[in-house]
């Protein structure tokens, strides 16, 4: 997890990670949204969202 | 020399140009259609000796647009250099007889009452503030009432069957119950779900939800339409989309509206022409330019022009022919270009069933059911940090040999162990999926390359687009949904962890938000619904054409199809298109009755 001044705002850096976004400037990143929401830099209000291909829908199941 | 100058020439002979050539021939005018690919579907039975080959059709494209004579070039923002798109794969223009037409799935929705005032509406329900800087949605200048009568027509013309959820005001349960007011019920009743569609259902049901069967152009039976066309049933055979129907089940120019302007002998086709720009005054266009099979210039005069073809040679045509005010992006002037958008995907959960088989091979391009309740603005977005949505839905379009073998991730891509998970998986992988909104943004755009040209020495068009913040928390949202649907669908399902797949490893459950990637990324197949460009509108400030689908600046130019949309909704363009199609034919024939302009 990061909040430094320094945080890239290219999107291709954060491939498979979550970002907060606040007016369009990446503030903050993470592994995981809830990890990320704990970041003190990161405010109600700031869009949170995962980055890259979508990692979700991997179901195996016995049915 | 010119050819015999018609009463209406349109460019591009797919819905848009076998609907207004059907209702403009009917009504006495004489028509000439100028199609740059050649006549490939002659009618049921044409397809009968090689239909289902997929290497042909859906791997090698032989009904798409050939990016070696005609592409487009790809950018990000302003600050990128455009590259030439090479190889179809994010979107497949079709071309030929019939257009999209011919190769489209079938799904065939009409736009929410809201995506018609998106603008307004959302400013009502949340202030302006709730819009992001930097997108620019505005209101179509047509209400869905004003549209209604028009989609109708459409559908009745094309047998669409399914299940009305607002007739007329009142809500009927087991329709979808977000849609606009219908006048009347659909011209067919839809199928029997499949099994799959029936867990959806359930699950959905006890979710508190409101699934439906979408509206699907593949016959469930014979119909007969209004003009007096008929046409057989389904046969499931699951080589809808990139294919055309061996059976004409599905609705198709080419054997619905396209022979009844043929009957008519007032409509003349012209294949292998290559529209490339109109002659004008500035205020009245006299003819189409075009290049003819052998490469030559010809001329086809005539009193009303239509531009019918798809988004990007619709904007391209008024670019190259200066007609209209193009779009500048910094300044925030001008139209022609404006608002390119397209559709968001992601979001969608997939499972793979380890003991259970849905014999998903068979299908039909539009064989599935659905929940609106995340589209458009049908659920409270306050707090989300968005605005839009989309259309959920599980579907069985068939299982295609080549195309359609997915197995979990972490499977090798060759070897002998992905052999033995497309054994297992063939049968049983099922997906939710999710089709959002595309906004559209000031900096979203299409305009004429400055350097690359077509194999005639035109420009290219340069295609400016991104994802945006919006669209990412918009799918992440949506991706939760789905995984809940999911997961009620097969409660059974053990949460054993989170994990690569192995073949010997513990039943696995993943899910959770769906997500974009760093950059919209044009390789991989998405969606072909790209919109925008010669957008519709009340303003000639901000729209190229009037909700006649008439250009502001050339009141004999029409310019119609998904080029008019100011902004994408969470469905398939298709019913929209015939809609304003059907509009603007009326319009043409009152233009050609009594001139000026018609609003």
């Amino acid at each position: 997890m990061s909040s430094t001044p320094e945080l890239s705002q290219n999107l291709d850096d954060y491939d498979g990670r979550w970002v907060a976004v606040r007016d369009g400037t990446v503030v903050a990143h993470g592994d995981d949204e809830e990890s990320l929401r704990a970041d003190p830099a990161v405010r109600d209000g700031d869009l949170v969202y995962p980055i890259g291909d979508p990692p979700s829908g991997f179901y195996l199941i016995n049915v | 020399m010119a050819n015999k100058k018609a009463d209406v020439a349109i460019v591009g002979v797919g819905w848009v140009g076998g609907i207004m050539a059907a209702e403009l021939t009917k009504a006495g005018l004489e028509v000439v259609g100028l199609e740059r690919g050649h006549t490939q579907h002659r009618g049921v039975g044409y397809w009968d000796d090689q239909k289902h080959d997929e290497l042909r059709y859906a791997v090698r494209y032989e009904l798409f647009q050939n990016v070696a004579n005609e592409t487009w070039t790809l950018r990000h923002n302003l600050q990128e250099n455009a590259l030439p798109i090479r190889q179809l794969g994010s979107f497949l223009p079709g071309t030929g007889l019939g257009g999209a037409g011919v190769h489209w799935n079938g799904q065939t929705w009409r736009f929410h009452p809201r995506d018609f005032t998106i603008r307004t509406s959302t400013i009502e329900r949340y202030g302006p503030s709730a819009i992001p800087a930097g997108m620019s949605i505005q209101d179509w200048g047509i209400t869905f009432d004003e549209l209604e009568p028009y989609f109708d027509k459409f559908e009745y013309m094309a047998g669409i069957a399914g299940k009305a959820g607002n007739l007329k005001g009142q809500k009927v349960t087991g329709g979808n119950v977000f849609e606009g007011p219908r006048s009347r019920e659909f011209p067919l009743a839809p199928p029997p779900d499949t099994a799959i569609g029936a867990i959806f259902r359930k699950a959905t049901t006890e979710l508190g939800y409101h699934p439906f069967y979408a509206p699907t152009a593949n016959l469930p039976k014979t119909y007969k339409n209004p003009d007096g066309v008929e046409r057989g049933a389904c046969t499931y055979c699951g080589f809808c989309e990139r294919f055309g129907c061996e059976v004409g089940a599905k609705a198709d120019p080419t054997i619905t509206v396209i022979p009844v302007a043929k009957k008519t002998g007032k409509f003349k086709i012209i294949d292998y022409a290559n529209a490339f720009a109109i002659r004008n005054d500035g205020k009245n266009a006299q003819s189409i330019l075009y290049y003819d099979s052998m490469g030559r210039v010809q001329e086809q005069p005539a009193d009303v022009i239509v531009l019918g073809a798809y988004v990007f040679n619709n904007v391209r045509l008024l670019l190259v022919s200066k007609l209209g005010k193009p779009y500048d992006p910094v300044a925030n002037t001008g139209a022609v270009g404006k608002n390119y958008a397209y559709q968001t995907g992601g979001g969608g959960a997939t499972v793979w069933l380890n003991n259970s088989q849905y014999k998903r091979y068979m299908g039909s391009g539009a064989n599935a059911v659905a929940i609106d309740d995340y589209n458009a603005d049908n659920f409270d977005h306050t707090g989300l940090g968005f605005i839009g949505g989309g259309s959920i839905s599980v579907g069985q379009s068939g299982a295609r040999p080549i195309q359609s073998l997915s197995v979990p991730p972490g499977v090798p891509s060759f070897g002998r162990d992905w052999k033995a998970a497309i054994k297992k998986y063939y049968k049983s992988v099922v997906s939710v999926g999710f089709q959002g909104e595309s906004p559209s943004y000031q900096y979203h755009f299409l305009d004429l390359d400055p350097n690359y040209r077509d194999k005639f020495g035109q420009p290219l068009i340069r295609i400016t687009f991104d994802w945006e913040p919006n669209e990412r928390a918009m799918v992440a949202y949506a991706g939760q949904k789905t995984q809940q649907i999911m997961q009620t669908m097969f409660p059974d399902a053990a949460r054993a962890g989170v994990g690569p797949y192995s073949p010997t490893g513990p039943t696995l459950v993943q899910g959770g938000p769906g997500s974009l990637s760093a950059h919209y990324d044009s390789v991989p197949y998405q969606s072909t619904h790209n919109t925008g460009g010669t957008i519709m509108g009340a303003d000639p400030a901000t729209s190229v054409v009037n909700n006649y689908l008439q250009m502001w600046d050339a009141p004999n130019v029409f310019v119609v199809g998904a080029s008019n949309f100011p902004q994408n909704a969470g469905f398939n363009p298709t019913g929209t298109v015939g809609a304003l199609a059907y509009r603007a034919a009326e319009g043409v024939l009152k233009y050609h009755k009594n001139g000026g302009s018609l609003v």
